[in-house]
């Protein structure tokens, strides 16, 4: 069976739609955060995890979502009995992903949810200055805004 | 005719012949290295041009797509894939395309992973490994194949 977490970012989506005006998709800088944080999330998870074959902790991983209107990560392990794992002496109920998950994912929660925030400004400033550019100045699309990277970068 | 090209990519360490699965130590190692490998993808997977691409339309798509597995039981296997059916395309403007004979951004991957990471990546592997190869290992006990979660196996958190 496996086990799925998906973590939606609806803040994050609120914050984007009132200062962009409509949904866009994460930009490289916030992907990055997102990233950083569900490998990191991912990787404690596999520390906790009871080792008997590995099977089950070799299972796990994360995607990302980053579509317009829709931004998260997911923790994920198709191993077909990581869902009845429990560590030894503890019961068999609640299982071991329904604790040992949720509580990871809330531990990295806030901080990233503080440096998306910053990101989103960062990423709206660069998108504000792209626009203002006079006609016959070179202007970088949208698109081409949110493929690059402003961390670091001065905008404006 | 149109044809898929998502990319898998993997790479099985020679770490001798030990037959047990790497320990914690071990493990840990072969995960900083797959973290930087798959750190090494996402930073090339970016700077697009995309040219004519309308504004609002998704971006950045085919960078959140890239995703890793270690298998540490028998040996130790890492796989980098990206499944979106384009990937294997990809090339810089102005460069040539796979069709045209190019490398495209995964062939160039590719060299770069195997010049620069894979040969340290077994050094440090294998040097984790002979420290190790004496030592014994306290082991815990689990309880009990492969297949997608279902709506009882998720829990949905929202922020």
């Amino acid at each position: 069976m496996g086990v799925a977490v998906p973590v939606r970012l609806k803040s994050i989506e609120a914050v984007v739609m009132a200062a962009h005006g409509r949904a866009r998709s994460l930009s490289v800088d916030e992907l990055d955060i997102v990233d950083e944080v569900a490998s990191t999330v991912t990787n404690q998870i596999e520390e906790d995890w009871p080792v008997d074959t590995s099977t089950s902790r070799d299972g796990f991983y994360f995607t990302i979502q980053s579509a317009p209107g829709h931004y998260g990560y997911t923790i994920l392990n198709d191993v077909d009995y990581v869902q009845y794992i429990h560590a030894a002496g503890t019961p068999a109920k609640p299982e071991l992903w329904r604790t040992l998950i949720p509580r990871t994912v809330a531990e990295h929660l806030t901080p990233m949810l503080t440096r998306l925030r910053f990101a989103v400004a960062d990423t709206q400033r660069a998108l504000a200055f792209e626009a203002a550019k006079p006609k016959g100045k070179q202007r970088l699309s949208e698109a081409q805004v949110l493929s690059r990277s402003w961390r670091g970068r001065k905008v404006a | 005719m149109a044809t898929r090209a998502g990319v898998t990519m993997s790479s099985t360490v020679d770490i001798g012949d030990i037959a047990r699965r790497l320990n914690d130590a071990e493990r840990r190692v072969f995960v900083r290295w797959e973290r930087k490998i798959l750190d090494r993808i996402k930073r090339k997977w970016r700077n697009w041009e995309y040219k004519g691409r309308p504004d609002g339309a998704p971006v950045n798509v085919s960078l959140s797509t890239w995703t890793s597995r270690v298998q540490t039981t028998t040996g130790a296997v890492l796989t980098v894939e990206n499944l979106i059916g384009y990937a294997g395309y990809v090339h810089r403007a102005g460069l040539p395309s796979i069709a045209a004979g190019g490398k495209g951004v995964v062939g160039e991957l590719v060299d770069e992973i195997n010049a620069n990471d894979v040969p340290k990546m077994t050094a440090d592997l294998r040097a984790e490994v002979l420290r190790n190869i004496a030592t014994p290992r306290r082991r815990r006990q689990v309880a009990g194949g492969r297949s997608p979660a279902t709506e009882d196996t998720t829990i949905r958190i929202e922020a």
